[in-house]
């Protein structure tokens, strides 16, 4: 690990381009990515629009305490974020965005999950029993790369690709280890009819793959379980143990989810931005092989609705975000029957594939902000409200039970940011506060027939978890506080000390307390 | 501009109360297609479901039985559909496509006699378009004097090498009846493949290379008793396979073999079984030792420490011997080496049998008894120290005057909570064997209703 972030931390000193010297006007990284409306769009030939120079490269230590975390959270984590992000024209026909990161992040009393994001998944499998929690360890690393070309003063070309891969272990029986791989690529085009609008069409495609595996390096006297969750946690129950259950304690075994879609982009003004996203999804779990069916196969799509619109007011910026976006996704199971050759390989006879999933999800966010004075490197003043929901519906049929799912949640919050400078000394005051609540039905059961009893298990811990985390009303609030100093040659260091507390407003019944606290120290360098 | 603020506005308002209603109200009556009306106002739309009819048989003529529960189960082992056939016995179904197995036990009594009908179908595959009809063929069953109690045979963990340890097998044969019996003439042996999840050549198509014939494998040996052996009613006799000692000596988790009434399956005088394992205690007189003649090659008698097949058989010392020792009607189905001569052992002459499968290997593993001796299996994890031990005939040992008060309930030695399996009967037949009741097993001749996994050896209670 420790090479690897030497490796990482050289990449990252090659890649940052270096300001023009004499540039003493550092801008705010983060401040100027989100008002430019062109940088918003999924399309790399976008970049067309964007003139100069501006990096940022940062070390982030996060240090996060409590409970109130989803099933896949910790505790108690520790997570150290190092990365570098970087826009540049190189020359009038060239334009660059790169991007490294790493990741480190280590949490302990981790169990429940095996995938490392299982709400992206219409399958998961979870530890049998919550007395098996130890530490997780993650390491993810990752690099991305878009380029512009200008075809002349109204076509450009785009290409983009970003790569992220990683592994995670849990070091304690029933073990884990997780390996991701998740590649996107981006090609478009953009065309400017008149100086006042851009449009573009680009083709995306995405191949996320987690590699699963069990194992148990102690005493051989236990038995460790895994449940599937086939959907709204209910499903089946296996030994970890050889190669034939869901989860193998032999092998590697691939979450598979591949994007294909389109993007359609029209921004007016330059202050105006609009993209219409669809994305057909795919996806399988187990491999076709001789000792490991298919065990599930999957398929669905999104659409997606992404607009940016930004007005000028005197010295200030008013800026509205909007994102709506609904995926529909069916996951079927593969019902074979297998039988062994003489010769001792398999032969899998597939018999049918049963449709058990069936969701819907919908979800919108709001984002408006007030920049006050904002003629300079970074506004005087910013004042905000951002509003997220999100909805699922969901059916699971696993013959002869079946089981509804539905909720929706709503977050909404105000926050605000302060910048008070002296000379080249610049103090920010960050703070926010924010409310969230959901409703809906954790689980609605019932059978197709009668005559017929089965043994899958209701996962009822596990459930209640997750809908108290993502329903249960709740208040927090943030406060922040950064020292930045600009120097000549326009590099502005920067210091940021944060914290957020998230507390629930009743008393769990499922959720081990009520409060969350994530304190974070950053230090960068905008240049 | 302000028109574009306006549009976004409104845009967002508009998709608000739609999510709201699509999402928050649980009894949308524009929801899914609801074929039973509003007593299940969520119930989804029904997936494509076959009618499938089970007919039973016996001797390959509809046995026309009503009010006998059909069982199937899907090959996942998830779902289990119970029906109750017709009079002319058929029990119908609606089942998603796939692949089942289907058991039918029909019990009744004849002049003090139990008869059982028992049998099973494993190859029900249901698809759109494939057959619609399937059969149960029953074996007749008449309750057997002596069965198969337990067999232990998984061992435990050594707590100070953190390994398994599985010399400590012993398996117990057990009067069902209330006269004593004569087990003299009782006979062991398994069926190859050593292992349920092992590749077996017997099996073609499906199909058991002896499934219609008169004989069995006789797989390693063929052990027998040298002295009359009698047991009393309602009683038992336990034989050390390995070791007949006190394995917990030296690994405390295991198990005391060492008692004076135990019989060992002994290597005394037997020049090729030369393992280690073989021990026995002064405490064990000789003439409780059983011996053989070995029919396959090996330093022991390897019955599986996973998944053994294993069976009782009547057949007098000569003729154990005689058919242990016929080398010219050995079977080589398995392989030609020595290590695989398989002795045919009459199938009229078993008597009780029992087919373990490993937990993790399950979807591995194929029966290895023909549907005439046994059906279904029972699976263990070995190095746990679970056994596989018989389930109680709840109606046959209730219905024993002398039993009145002295049936323990609640049996808690299952190994359910640890996704085994356990006695459905629900009495504790250890605890009421102590409390004086007389215990009648189950005799389904199939295992998986006959034995389940017991998280602990009997003699151990």
């Amino acid at each position: 690990m420790r090479l690897r972030f030497l490796a990482f931390t050289f990449l990252l000193l090659a890649s940052a381009p270096f300001a023009e010297a004499g540039d003493n006007n550092v801008r705010d990284f983060r401040y100027v990515v989100d008002t430019a409306p062109a940088l918003q769009l999924s399309n790399p030939a976008a970049l067309m629009l964007w003139a100069g120079k501006i990096s940022d490269v940062k070390l982030e230590g996060t240090k996060g305490n409590g409970p109130v975390v989803p099933l896949e959270g910790s505790p108690d984590d520790f997570s150290i974020n190092a990365g570098t992000e970087s826009y540049f024209r190189m020359s009038d026909k060239l334009a660059f965005r790169g991007k490294l990161f790493w990741r480190n992040f280590q949490g302990k009393d981790m169990g429940g999950p095996v995938m490392i994001n299982p709400d992206l998944h219409p399958v998961n499998f979870y530890e049998s029993v919550d007395t098996t929690k130890g530490v997780k360890k993650r390491e993810t690393y990752g690099m991305a790369g878009s380029i512009a070309l200008n075809m002349g003063p109204r076509w450009a070309l785009g290409l983009g690709l970003e790569y992220e891969c990683g592994d995670q272990n849990k070091v304690k029986d029933p073990r884990f280890t997780n390996v991701l791989m998740d590649l996107r690529f981006a090609a478009g085009a953009a065309f400017k009819p008149s100086d006042d609008v851009l449009l573009g069409l680009s083709l995306h495609y995405r191949d996320a793959i987690e590699q699963i595996r069990g194992g148990i390096y102690g005493t051989t006297d236990k038995q460790y379980f895994i449940y599937t969750d086939k959907g709204g946690f209910i499903g089946s129950s296996a030994e970890l143990a050889g190669d034939d259950n869901d989860v193998s304690a032999e092998s590697l075994r691939p979450m598979v989810n591949n994007y294909y879609g389109a993007s359609f982009q029209a921004l007016l003004w330059n202050r105006f931005s609009n993209e219409f996203s669809y994305n057909i999804r795919q996806g399988y779990y187990g491999k076709k092989a001789d000792a490991s069916p298919m065990f599930f196969e999957y398929s669905g799509s999104e659409a997606a609705y992404k607009g940016l619109l930004q007005l000028p007011a005197g010295n200030d910026i008013h800026r509205l975000a909007i994102e709506l976006k609904y995926e529909i996704l069916a996951n079927a199971e593969n019902i074979y029957k297998r039988t062994r050759t003489p010769g001792g390989s398999y032969i899998y006879d597939y018999i049918s594939s049963n449709s058990i999933l069936d969701r819907q999800d919908l979800s919108a966010s709001l984002d408006y902000r007030w920049y006050i004075d904002a003629d300079g490197p970074r506004p005087g003043a910013t004042i905000g409200f951002r509003a997220n929901a999100f909805a699922r519906k969901q059916t699971t049929s696993l013959y002869p039970v079946w089981r509804r799912h539905n909720f929706a949640t709503i977050n909404a919050g105000f926050f605000g940011q302060k910048v008070f400078c002296s000379g080249a000394m610049s103090y920010i005051i960050d703070a926010s506060a924010f409310a969230a609540a959901g409703m809906g039905t954790d689980k609605k059961d019932g059978t197709y027939v009668a005559g017929a009893s089965s043994n899958l298990k209701s996962f009822d811990n596990y459930l209640g978890r997750y809908f108290e985390y993502k329903t249960k009303p709740r208040a927090g609030a943030s406060l922040g506080f950064t020292v930045a100093r600009a120097f000549n040659g326009g590099i502005e260091p920067y210091i940021t000390v944060s914290d957020s507390f998230e507390y629930l407003l009743s008393e769990p019944k499922y959720l081990a307390g009520r409060f969350r606290n994530v304190a974070s120290l950053t230090i960068g360098v905008n240049f | 501009m302000k028109k574009f603020l306006l549009f976004f506005t409104a845009a967002v308002f508009a998709l608000t109360p739609v999510s709201c209603d699509w999402f928050t109200d649980p009894d949308d009556p524009d929801g899914p297609e609801n074929p039973d009306g509003p007593d299940e106002p969520d119930k989804p739309q029904e997936p494509t479901v076959y009618d499938i009819s089970v007919q039973l048989q016996v001797d390959g003529a509809a046995f026309a039985q009503s009010g006998v529960d059909v069982e199937l189960t899907d090959a996942a082992g998830t779902a289990t559909y119970s029906q109750a056939t017709d009079e002319s016995g058929v029990a119908s179904f609606k089942l998603l496509a796939g692949a089942y197995s289907a058991s039918a036990t029909y019990k009744t009594a004849a002049e003090g006699v139990r008869i059982v009908y028992n049998g099973a179908n494993a190859n029900i595959v249901v698809k759109e378009d494939g057959d619609k009809q399937f059969p149960i063929e029953l074996q007749k069953v008449e309750s057997k004097q002596i069965i198969i109690k337990e067999l232990y045979f998984g061992g435990c963990t050594n707590p100070e090498t953190n390994k398994g340890y599985t010399d400590d097998a012993y398996i117990i044969i057990y009067n069902n009846s209330d006269i004593e019996a004569d087990a003299s003439n009782i006979v062991f042996s398994f069926v190859g493949p050593y292992n349920g999840n092992g590749t077996n050549k017997y099996i073609t198509d499906g199909k058991l290379l002896y499934e219609d014939l008169d004989w069995i494998p006789a797989y390693g040996a063929i052990w027998w008793f040298q002295t009359e052996v009698k047991i009393p009613a309602y009683s038992q006799v336990v034989v050390a396979i390995y070791g007949a000692v006190d394995h917990t000596q030296t690994v405390p988790t295991s198990v005391d073999l060492s008692n004076s009434a135990y019989y060992w399956m002994s290597n005394v005088g037997i020049a090729a079984y030369t393992n280690k394992k073989y021990v026995v205690a002064e405490s064990i007189p000789t003439a409780q030792y059983l011996t053989c003649s070995p029919i396959s090659q090996g330093n022991a008698w390897t019955m599986s420490n996973s998944s053994p097949a294993v069976y009782i058989g009547k057949m007098d010392a000569a003729a154990a011997e005689a058919l242990s020792k016929n080398a010219d009607a050995y079977d080589h189905t398995l392989g030609t080496s020595a290590a695989f001569n398989i002795a045919k052992f009459p199938k009229a002459n078993v008597v009780d049998a029992v087919e373990a499968w490993s937990t993790a290997n399950v979807a591995k593993s194929a029966i290895r008894f023909s549907a005439d001796i046994n059906t279904g299996y029972v699976a263990i994890t070995n190095n746990k120290g679970y056994t596989v031990y018989r389930n109680v005939d709840k109606e046959a040992t209730e219905a024993l005057p002398e039993n009145d008060g002295k049936i323990v309930y609640d049996y808690a030695g299952g190994t359910v909570d640890v996704e085994g399996t356990t006695d459905p009967s629900g009495i504790d037949a250890e605890a009421s064997i102590a409390a004086g009741a007389h215990i009648i097993y189950s005799e389904t001749n199939d295992t998986s209703k006959d034995f389940h996994q017991r998280k602990v050896a009997s003699i151990k209670k």
